[in-house]
């Protein structure tokens, strides 16, 4: 009984089992609350719906492995939305609203927003190691501002109709699989091979567990927090695209808190806050319990503020847990 | 001689952490007006004991008495309570306060008001700091004093705490010769107002210096205590070390010194520690650095390895100037550094043998583009064969691996990569007597293996055992390079203590 | 000599900054100096002044507590409710919709109810308190968690709609005057008063700056951390409540969505104010300062009729260099 506790609560062990069973439990009760839930029509639903949440998570996967955290992704995302509405409404500035005047292809529209995105992560890893400002400040910071230049540039509205292709990114089908699941899933490969298999990635682990280490066997820690928070600001602006796209529109009010939903994704896998452990097939589990949990607080008819409410508390039961396994737990934001 | 009275005794104390029996069984007496040294290797328990005594750790089973009363110390403030005393050896401090808020955390002297009498905390701590001469303004921020004045704060904190008991952990590690005979004095001037008083030191004249008893710890075990003067040196050695040894042991090598050098160093400043620093090493020889801790020597390896910004001068290597500007540029020019503290930055602690071994090589051990796991599990799983690293396999996390095996891990990183110049950083420190001389034989035989070696070390009978030279530091400044036949300890420390006159 | 030279002008540059922008204010807008801008000001500067002194205590202990401006909700909405005492058994439509003064059913006599909500407050701020501490979460991480959470109770609690009616003393609270000075500043300044107190003149307070700056220091100094780690997050709470229950007599309602995203606004203020988010450095002093430079920006923007979003960036660009003009200091001086 003993052995089994200690078991449980060391380190990693906690993933491997309490947090399977949790996902098992979520998908009896779902099943349960609503007969069609293990249809193939319906999972194919759920993994479009968790897709969005799932780019995010993995950009915060990189940024928590390097033992930072990024609150500026729900603003990047809504930011690039907007971004990517104003290029294909033009002529808003002309006084033409919701007529699609498209300022380049669409695709080439798609790249820039892409690198404005990963430019925004960029200049929060310039903050953090070139001004040497905390992290989780310096994110806070710039969510602030980009989030006010989202409303400021679209003066605050939203910008409805988008073209075609913008559409396929959110909406569109292959097969009967949704594109944007499939695009997630191959990021989520890509993304677990870069972090397994590459130098980079166990590089980052390295500078993750611990700066000074990685410094002296010839890594340069700040390079690759710099990278990582470009990371994260380019799957941001991927999910803010692809969410505009579902939408139809361009809304700076869009992904509100999704910071934190994205850090619970990947505390709830059991990446751990202090850097160096974790990975993104363990987030993927995150987005998956995170997700379902918020479907099945719909499925029961559960008003957005009390579901809020469970989140939050959903959230903290997460981080306790998360931090039973590692002896120093979290501290290490300070 | 009648005992004097026994103020603290400890009875049967054990503790253990996950792995190690760190206390099996000891047992102490602290009488009144007594110097009782605690003596023993690293990792005997010496610092368990203490840290029981001041109330950090709490012991598994054993009872304190104090005045014959049984006491249970739960955290450091029972202890202080009780009037048991610590001075650690690191510098438990707040950098962002005053000298005087230091001396007096968390026991402000107050007005009738009850508040903070700042006035009188600065007047008082001017009153403690005068009592070891130490010329500081007690409303100085801590941070912006030297690492030397801040002990000498540490030292008046300790004193102020008029404590029955005093416990001072290495105290003579960062002072100097005359902070130290002042400490002696107050020392002694404790022992007439008969308080107790126990001194950790690895210095053995200090011991037979100041102590009145010395106990002796081995392995977590009480080996045995005994007064001064039944001991010589060699009986209290033998008791450290539990059989005969032969102290130093000198290899005759001969060194071409006419050699080119490797790696040659002009005119290095980096900030305040290390001030116009020249010298040079050459292919197959061990360069010495000694010199006291604050110094300037962990300095001077960082400002080579790049790990800080130098100000000025110039680093030769192989006849070609080199500008590094960070380790990763060191490396790639054939320099590594074995870092002073192993555990925070030598090794990742939570992650494998292998993982750590191949750190610096993973790009040689990749394939086209992936990492190849075969090659890293091969590439490691050799080194750590040839450095004998002791681990069921190289997946075992490297935080389980005992101090020696630990520092075996952080050289393998750098033995594989064919580099030129291997600097060490207090290599032996922390870890016990026989992977000591391992680590010493893996440096001689680097050094056989044409590698120029930079060798900093605390340790007098180390460098005199294995270096072909040595740079001895001072302030920033290497003040006198010795040929192995002209070192002798005598003149390492009076060099490392500023005195030129030899 | 030269590192004191620069502490000089780190103490005194935000103070000279201040005075800058007074000076700049009053060009900018001759609106600026008048009675009523002024009072109107230092009341608007009142609110996010009283969070910041919370606020400051937890900085202090290298925390952050983002949950202050959802308590204020939390606050304001139970205050709102203790105000209909047959709330629970009927929940009438008319308490919901503002028409006409409410027949007020207070459940406790006036300062009882006030108290009272200023002990969830402590309430809500220990819990944040002790699971940081308990399982050592960065108080950032377990005050995020309590923001989404206590938002959520206050607001689903009536449905995000507020309660009207809020007693005149409250009111007074709010829009009282005393020798010409609106009470909320009159409020914020003994907070502060007697925050300067608990934390330069007593054992306690200085206490907090020895856990704040090295808890392993302090514990080795004879101090127990765990008192000092959680006090600061229980001050935060009650200053957060204190700010809800003014606010309802300032709207005249409980509103659970009012305080949303202050938070930033107070941590912006202590760092503005020269406090170490590692801990250990920063004061009271510098906060007051600093919300005074952050109530100012409002302020002159408002009189300029700048749009909301455009002052929303210049927040985030204030705060960024803030904190990067703390983080170019605090570079230097280890350098030295």
């Amino acid at each position: 009984m003993n052995r089994l506790v200690k078991y449980i609560t060391r380190d990693g062990g906690l993933s491997a089992i309490l947090r399977y069973v949790v996902l098992l439990i979520l998908i009896i009760i779902a099943s349960i609350m609503a007969p069609g839930f293990l249809s193939m029509q319906n999972i194919l639903n759920l993994l479009r719906s968790f897709s969005f949440l799932g780019f995010i998570s993995l950009g915060m996967t990189f940024v928590i492995l390097s033992g930072g955290i990024d609150l500026s992704v729900a603003a990047i995302f809504a930011f690039s939305g907007v971004l990517l509405g104003l290029f294909q409404h033009w002529g808003i500035y002309l006084g033409h609203v919701d007529k699609l005047s498209l300022l380049a292809p669409t695709p080439i529209l798609f790249l820039i927003v892409l690198a404005v995105g990963s430019a925004l992560g960029l200049i929060n890893g310039l903050l953090i190691t070139k001004l040497r400002i905390t992290d989780f400040a310096a994110t806070l910071g710039s969510m602030i501002f980009i989030r006010g230049f989202a409303f400021a540039i679209s003066g605050g509205r939203t910008i409805f109709n988008l073209d075609e292709i913008a559409l396929f990114m959110g909406r569109g089908m292959i097969g009967p699989v949704p594109f944007v699941a499939i695009l997630f899933l191959v990021s989520v490969i890509v993304c677990a091979i870069v972090l397994r298999y590459t130098v980079f990635g166990k590089r980052l682990y390295a500078a993750g567990e611990n700066p000074v280490v990685a410094k002296l066997s010839g890594i340069n820690p700040q390079k690759y927090k710099i990278i990582v928070y470009t990371i994260s600001g380019f799957f941001a602006a991927l999910a803010g695209i692809c969410m505009a796209g579902r939408l139809n529109v361009g809304e700076p009010r869009v992904a509100e808190g999704w910071e934190l939903d994205a850090i619970a994704a990947v505390v709830i896998g059991g990446t751990s806050f202090a850097g160096g452990r974790g990975g993104v097939i363990k987030t993927v589990l995150g987005v998956i319990i995170i997700g379902l949990i918020r479907n099945l607080l719909s499925l029961m008819g559960i008003l957005p503020d009390p579901q809020e409410m469970i989140m939050g508390l959903v959230l903290l039961f997460a981080v306790v847990f998360g931090s039973l396994g590692t002896r120093k737990g979290s501290l290490a934001h300070t | 001689m009648i005992e004097n009275k026994i103020i603290l005794e400890a009875r049967g104390i054990s503790k253990s952490f996950p792995g190690v029996k760190a206390l099996d069984n000891v047992d102490l007496l602290i009488r009144a007006g007594e110097v009782h040294c605690l003596a023993g290797e690293n990792g005997a328990g010496k610092s368990t004991l203490i840290e029981i005594l001041g109330g950090t750790h709490q012991m598994d089973s054993g009872e304190l008495l104090l005045n014959n009363r049984k006491i249970n110390l739960q955290n450091p403030k029972n202890a202080q309570e009780l009037g048991i005393a610590v001075l650690h050896q690191e510098l438990p401090m707040l950098r962002d306060l005053t000298v005087a808020e230091n001396l007096f955390l968390g026991r402000q002297p107050r007005s009738r008001l009850g508040l903070v009498d700042y006035r009188k905390m600065y007047k008082d701590a001017k009153k403690w700091l005068d009592i070891i001469n130490a010329d500081i303004d007690p409303r100085t921020i801590l941070g912006r004093l030297s690492v030397s004045k801040q002990q000498l704060v540490s030292i008046a904190k300790a004193i102020s705490l008029q404590a029955q008991i005093m416990i001072l952990d290495e105290p003579s590690a960062v002072l100097t010769a005359a902070e130290l005979t002042r400490l002696f004095e107050i020392i002694a001037s404790f022992k007439t107002d008969g308080r107790g008083i126990v001194y950790i030191s690895h210095r053995l004249e200090e011991i037979f210096e100041i102590g009145d008893r010395v106990t002796v710890l081995r392995n977590g075990k009480l080996v045995g205590s005994e007064p001064i003067k039944n001991l010589n040196r060699d009986m209290l050695v033998q008791m450290l070390v539990g059989h005969e040894v032969s102290e130093s042991y000198i290899e005759n090598k001969s060194v071409d010194l006419t050699r080119k050098p490797v790696i040659e160093i002009y005119g290095l400043n980096q900030g305040h520690l290390v001030r116009n620093v020249n010298f040079m090493v050459s292919a197959g020889e061990i360069f010495g650095i000694y010199g006291l801790v604050g110094s300037g020597r962990t300095e001077l390896a960082r400002a080579i390895m790049g790990a800080d910004k130098i100000d000025s001068g110039h680093i030769i290597l192989d006849e070609k100037k080199v500008r590094i500007k960070s380790p990763a540029e060191a490396i790639r020019n054939g320099i590594c550094l074995v870092p002073e503290d192993r555990k925070s930055q030598g090794v990742l602690l939570e992650k494998s043998i292998s993982e750590n071994i191949s750190l610096p090589s993973l790009k040689s051990l990749r394939g086209k583009v992936l990492v190849n796991y075969r090659k890293i599990l091969k590439y490691s799983n050799e080194y750590m064969n040839k450095l004998k690293i002791a681990a069921p396999d190289s997946g075992q996390t490297v935080k389980f691996l005992s101090g020696g095996n630990q520092q075996k891990v952080v050289l393998a990183k750098w033995i594989g990569m064919n580099l030129k110049v291997f600097i060490f950083d207090e290599p032996t420190r922390g870890i016990d007597v026989g992977a000591k001389e391992e680590i010493r034989n893996l440096i001689r035989g680097l050094a056989s293996e044409k590698k120029a070696i930079i060798l900093i070390s605390s340790e007098i009978p180390e460098i005199l055992s294995i270096a072909d030279r040595v740079g001895v530091m001072h302030e920033g400044r290497m003040v006198a390079i010795l040929t192995r036949s002209e070192a002798t300890k005598e003149k390492l420390v009076a060099y490392s203590m500023g005195s030129i006159t030899v | 000599m030269k590192s004191k030279a620069l502490s000089l002008l780190s103490d005194y540059g935000l103070f000279i900054i201040l005075i800058a922008l007074i000076a700049l204010s009053s060009l900018l807008s001759p609106l600026f100096f008048t009675a009523a801008n002024l009072k109107n000001f230092i009341s608007q500067a009142s609110y996010n002044g009283i969070l910041a002194v919370g606020m400051t205590f937890v900085i202090l202990i290298g925390g952050i507590d983002l949950s202050v401006g959802s308590i204020v909700g939390f606050a304001s909405i139970l205050y709102g409710t203790l105000m209909h005492g047959n709330f629970f058994t009927f929940m009438p439509n008319e308490i919901f919709i503002y028409k006409g003064a409410p027949v007020l059913t207070p459940v406790l006599p006036l300062p009882l109810d006030i108290i009272f909500v200023l002990l969830v407050g402590a309430l809500l701020g220990f819990i944040t308190g002790s699971i940081s501490r308990r399982f050592r979460i960065h108080s950032f991480i377990v005050s995020l968690c309590m923001m989404i959470f206590i938002r959520g109770l206050a607001v689903s609690y009536t449905n995000g709609q507020p309660l009207f009616g809020v007693p005149d003393p409250v009111s007074y609270l709010a829009y009282g005057e005393l020798f010409g000075i609106p009470m909320p500043a009159l409020i914020w300044l003994s907070i502060c008063i007697a925050a300067i107190l608990l934390l330069k003149y007593t054992r306690f307070g200085r206490r907090i700056y020895a856990v704040g700056g090295d808890e392993v220091a302090a514990r080795l100094s004879g101090i127990q951390p765990s008192l000092y780690q959680v006090f600061p997050l229980i001050v935060s709470g009650v200053l957060a409540a204190v700010v809800g229950v003014i606010m309802s007599g300032r709207m005249g309602c409980g509103d659970p969505k009012i305080g949303e995203g202050w938070q930033t606004d107070a941590i912006a203020a202590v760092v503005i104010g020269g406090a170490s988010l590692s801990g250990g450095r920063g004061g009271i002093g510098g906060t007051v300062i600093g919300v005074l430079i952050m109530g100012l920006i409002n302020n002159v923007m408002n009189l300029l009729e700048i749009d909301a979003y455009p002052q929303q960036m210049a927040k985030g660009i204030i705060i960024l260099a803030a904190l990067a003009i703390q983080g170019i200091f605090a570079s230097r001086n280890s350098n030295d």
